[in-house]
């Protein structure tokens, strides 16, 4: 089967005065039917951009290049703006991270659900209409009948991000692109937002990229997991592999800084150092100034991407190299 | 939504209040009225006569209070020239005012709403430039300028439009683009800034990220956010078309109620004067109460402040 999404080497850069700010630079990736796919990395890495360019939503000034960018296998890039609208909101929707500001202040919940089922032409107001009651009682807003002539102030936080996800789903999308979809939420609220997306997503059979700052949430709900630093996808493979034997210094340093590991949950923690400056080329790897492992090798060209069984990594080091960091003996190997 | 009402309510007969004691105030400031309705050469005995005859003799807030006392039941007193009610003399002119005002009104957001959408798009672009041109155009232009360009040019050398009078609706033309351009860059400008902010908000990109068309987009999710103050300015716009009407109304000899001020203002027929300016700003007021009750249907949030 072919893959719903192929994103290989994907750049985004946004000209500024000083230089290209190059935000996204060669990533590739691919999203099967029904699976989640995480993007976890600090603030900045270009989690954002990178999947609001698969919609073509990202910002007016940025420039988008790739060999390859496809959903359900139409080029995202030469796609004209009317064939973008069609796909967007119907085969790929979107979640953004900040509820209180995602819905239209001004129009009811109820008209801002049906919309975008009308809008596309896939039927009249009362099946429109009828399948946003439904879904509003899916994600839990019971007697979403009456509730639909609600303007967004009218619901809390946590019921605006569900409101928010019934209307992602309003299309049965094949892909969904949750931003940090629960990190602006009350932490009381936030598992339970992600329980009801999740439920929907597997309820319908929907993909999800879910771009994440929390490494519990990524262990919990997906199914292969790309980590990103200063726009490159450093580490890639799937959620058990990444989290049993994390393999780049910079997965290992997110991993080993949770006390009581990964499984436990938790923000990102920090790495002392900081991320490189974006404008412009980055000669030799773009973890090199923090990375207690770095060597001569890693002053110069892009560092090639590494297998190892379901893993693929950018580093210079082996796997088996790499397997021993952290252990008392690892700086020893220096 | 009650509450809101009767709060609005309140607050515009304060302010009906103040203006009809500011308005009564500067105009009895504004010199000795029994002196000029006496004329050049009265002895001070015929003044005195004048201003007795008149009321002009009893303290102000007496004078105030017996003219409010009218004004409320409907008795703005006569003129002093004709000798005719002042209420009907303004109710007789005010309705060519009103439609005046507010077709130049209509002319002025038909051409500035979709003008300032379409800027705020492109900002930086050649409708932009052209937007902002045709605004400084109309702001910088004296309104008697560009009547009196209109009249020669359409009237007087092309004869498609009558210059003067208020008899067919083709009398209207000229004064309503003359009215409707000084009102036009305002608004322009205000739906541009307002759409421009809006452009940016997290909604928008949400109506984008749903694949809802540029239309649906920029008219429906946008401007309805960006139109509040638009809506606010229209209705002082309005009352400023109102009470500016003055100079038009003389230049394409229109019998509203602005030609009827600017005569009593030439004859000193006080009492006209000052139910004139107390209708108007009753207008104003009432106008602006109209917009706050248009932008809470307009803005859900605002319902409850
Ligand atoms: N509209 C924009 N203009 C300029 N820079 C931007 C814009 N949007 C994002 N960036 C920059 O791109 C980089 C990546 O941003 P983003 O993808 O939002 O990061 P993340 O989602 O991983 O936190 C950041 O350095 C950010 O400052
Ligand atoms: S390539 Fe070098 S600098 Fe980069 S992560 Fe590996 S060891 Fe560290
Ligand atoms: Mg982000």
């Amino acid at each position: 089967m072919n893959p719903l999404v192929d994103i290989r080497n994907l750049h985004v850069s946004i000209p500024l005065t000083a230089g290209d700010l190059k935000v996204v630079r060669g990533i590739s990736y691919t999203v099967e039917p029904g699976e989640t796919f995480a993007i976890v990395g600090e603030s900045g890495c270009g989690k954002s951009v990178s999947s609001l360019a698969l919609m073509g939503l990202q910002p007016k000034q940025a420039r988008v290049e790739a060999d390859r960018m496809t959903f359900e296998g139409a080029d995202i890039l030469s796609m004209p703006r009317a064939a973008l609208s069609r796909i967007r909101g119907v085969r790929l929707s979107m979640i953004f991270q900040d509820p209180m500001t995602a819905l239209n202040p001004v129009y009811t919940i109820g008209d801002q659900l049906t919309e975008v089922y009308t809008a596309h032409g896939l039927g009249g107001r009362k099946a429109a209409r009828e399948r946003a009651i439904d879904l509003l009682e899916r994600v839990g807003l019971h007697n979403a009948g009456a509730r639909m002539t609600l303007y967004p102030h009218q619901l809390s936080g946590g019921l605006r991000q569900r409101v928010v996800i019934a209307m992602a789903m309003m299309c049965h999308p094949m892909l969904i692109i949750a931003d940090e979809p629960t990190t602006a939420l009350d932490v009381t609220v936030q598992a339970l937002t992600l329980g009801i997306l999740k439920k929907l997503q597997s309820e319908f059979g929907t993909a999800m990229i879910l771009i994440s700052h929390d490494l519990g949430v990524v262990a919990n709900v997906a199914d292969r997991v790309a980590v990103m630093y200063a726009g490159e996808i450093v580490e890639t493979g799937t959620v058990a592999e990444v989290f049993a034997a994390p393999r780049h210094p910079y997965t290992h340093g997110l991993m080993s800084c949770i006390p009581g590991g990964a499984h436990l949950g938790g923000r990102l923690p920090t790495i002392p150092g900081t991320v490189p400056s974006l404008i412009g080329e980055i000669d030799g790897c773009v973890f090199r100034n923090r990375c207690h492992l770095a060597r001569g090798a890693c002053n110069h060209g892009r560092i090639a991407e590494r297998l190892d069984g379901g893993h693929a990594y950018r580093c210079i080091h082996d796997p088996e190299t790499l397997a021993r960091q952290g252990q008392p003996h690892a700086e020893a190997t220096r | 939504m009650l509450s809101f009402f009767v709060r609005r309510l309140i607050v515009a007969i304060a302010v009906g209040i103040t203006v009809s004691l500011i308005s009564f105030a500067l105009l009895r400031m504004s010199g000795d009225l029994a002196l000029v309705l006496a004329g050049e050469g009265a002895t001070e005995a015929e003044v005195a006569e004048t201003a007795r005859l008149y009321g002009l003799d009893r303290s102000f807030a007496v004078q105030y209070l017996d003219w409010l006392a009218g004004a409320v039941r409907g008795d703005f007193g006569r003129s002093l020239f004709t000798n005719e009610p002042v209420l009907d003399m303004m109710l007789e002119t005010v309705g060519v005012t009103a439609l005046l005002a507010v077709l130049s009104l209509l002319f002025g957001l038909v051409i500035a709403i979709p003008l300032g959408v379409l800027a705020a798009v492109r900002a930086g672009g050649w409708v932009d430039q052209l937007a902002l041109g045709v605004a400084v155009f109309g702001k910088a232009v004296p309104n008697f300028w560009f009547a009196l360009f209109l009249v020669f040019f359409f009237g007087v050398q092309l004869r498609w439009l009558p210059i003067s009078g208020s008899q067919g609706w083709q009398s209207y033309i000229l004064p309503v683009i003359v009215m409707g351009t000084g009102v036009m860059p305002q608004l322009m400008r205000l739906t541009r800034g307002g759409m421009i902010d809006v452009l940016e908000a997290d909604f928008v990109r949400t109506a984008w990220a749903k694949g809802l068309s540029p239309g649906r987009v920029f008219f429906k999710h946008a401007l309805r956010n960006a139109i509040l103050p638009v809506v606010a300015v229209s209705a002082v716009s309005l009352g400023f078309l109102l009470g500016g009407s003055v100079i038009v109304e003389s230049i394409f000899a229109i019998n509203g109620i602005g030609a009827l001020a600017y005569e009593s203002i030439r004859r000193v027929d006080f009492p006209v004067v000052q139910s004139i300016l107390f209708f108007l700003s009753l207008i104003y007021i009432i106008l602006t109460l109209i917009a706050d009750l248009i932008n809470a249907r307009l803005d859900p949030r605002i319902r409850l402040t």
